[in-house]
């Protein structure tokens, strides 16, 4: 019944398809959108006719649209610096270090600094969550595909188990981390803003208190998800060592802020399937191995 | 020679106001408030170089120019009210010194409101 189902589904995506004449005009034209140097659909235009299209802008394009954030980061960074800068010279010509003007003229500096701040924040922050929202809606559309893919190949009790449960929780995570952990980090950059305007309000504990919780809720989730996918390992396929170790280094050493929860999640959950594999075996062995005697008998 | 000019011009006021100080008490004040207006202006001259400087820079990072002046305009007042204060309690007069200084408080928290509401509405904006 399900195999029938996706072959009915495909044929119907297929026919979807071709209605539009592959959908590739609009594709593109959406594609246009991001891409600034490269015009994709000369470069469609050019590979229908058979012509060569020009590499030379791609590597400048890739660098553009990998990178921007980047550029915004080190330009807030740049303007950071040069404030900091214009702050020196004007400090370094005050008359008196105490005096209650000159107070009020360091806290109007500091609000100028955490606008700034603050404003990038929010670009990082939207891209963030925007990152997220795209991920796990290209998650869902793809799956059911992916689905089809997998009963027409074969692995129909793979499909059963797993993907299901892997859709359910890529949703579930990207849920969350759009309305619980954003939302958390944004507060905690308020609080913190504020804590940081007067010496007399001390908020910086509730501020580090929704960091601290965003980061908790990170690493259960990575926890959860990590376990949802080394069990579909363990079933499909075996997981050695080796690249357990290498896979939960890299990730470890070059993930920032997450990458130590995401190895130690993942290192015990790895541990945890072996176990139950072993276990497993063994049961599965005995068995086989009393139905053997008790045949032979 | 700007060094010497100051230097000469100060250690000139201060002469006189010695030798004015011990048979015109009043006179020497007056003077000795005369002259470090003089000194202060004279420095104005040069403040000009500096700020066109931090111009360019400003100009250069992309802040925006009316937050910069508004840190100017801060940081002048907060000199201007200073002198002010000192004078006055030279003069021997500190509760008007004070009463300047407050003064001065609410004229920089006047300029500085742009800021502050700028300030408000990203963090607002966050929401």
């Amino acid at each position: 019944m399900k195999k029938i189902l996706c072959i009915f589904f495909i044929l119907i995506s297929i026919n979807f398809v071709h209605a539009t004449d592959f959908g590739v005009k609009d594709y593109l034209s959406t594609l246009n959108s991001y891409t600034d140097t490269i015009n994709l659909n000369d470069v469609y235009n050019n590979l229908r006719e058979g012509k060569l299209f020009d590499y030379s802008n791609i590597l400048n394009s890739i660098v553009d649209i990998f990178f921007r954030e980047v550029v915004i980061g080190l330009k807030s960074g740049i303007s950071i610096f040069i404030l900091i800068v214009v702050i020196g010279i004007l400090k370094s010509l005050e008359l008196e270090k105490d005096s209650s003007i000159i107070k009020i003229g360091n806290l109007i500096l500091y609000i100028l600094i955490s606008i700034i701040l603050v404003t990038t924040f929010k670009e990082v922050i939207t891209m963030f969550s925007n990152t997220c929202i795209s991920v796990t809606s290209i998650m869902e559309i793809v799956s059911p595909f992916l689905m089809g893919i997998l009963v027409a190949t074969g692995s129909i009790t793979t499909i059963g188990i797993v993907s299901p449960l892997i859709l359910f929780v890529t949703a579930l995570v990207g849920f969350l981390i759009t309305s619980i952990i954003v939302p958390l980090l944004i507060l905690s950059i308020i609080f913190s803003v504020i804590a940081s305007l007067n010496d007399k309000i001390k908020l910086n504990k509730v501020s580090s208190l929704f960091r601290n919780s965003s980061l908790f809720i990170i690493g259960i989730l990575f926890t959860i998800f990590l376990a949802v996918l080394s069990i579909q390992t363990s079933i499909t396929t075996s997981v050695d060592s080796l690249t357990i170790k290498t896979m939960s280094n890299a990730v470890s050493n070059f993930v920032p802020v997450v990458g130590k929860f995401f190895s130690d999640s993942f290192e015990t959950v790895v541990g945890a399937t072996e176990v139950v594999g072993k276990v497993s075996g063994t049961i599965r062995n005995y068995c086989y191995n009393t139905y053997n005697v008790y045949s032979y008998c | 020679m700007e060094l010497f000019k100051i230097v000469g011009f100060s250690m000139f006021a201060v002469f006189l106001i010695l030798i004015l100080k011990e048979t015109r008490k009043d006179v020497a004040l007056a003077l000795s408030i005369v002259a470090g207006v003089g000194i202060l202006l004279f420095s104005i001259t040069k403040l000009e170089i500096i700020v066109s400087m931090l111009d360019d820079l400003v100009l250069k990072s992309g802040i925006n120019k009316e937050f910069f002046y508004i840190i100017l305009k801060v940081t002048g007042i907060s000199y201007i009210i200073e002198f002010t204060k000192n004078i006055c309690v030279d003069a021997g007069q500190s509760a008007l010194g004070t009463k300047v200084e407050i003064a001065g408080k609410v004229i920089v928290v006047t300029i500085s409101l742009p800021l502050i509401t700028s300030l408000i509405t990203t963090l607002s904006s966050l929401l």
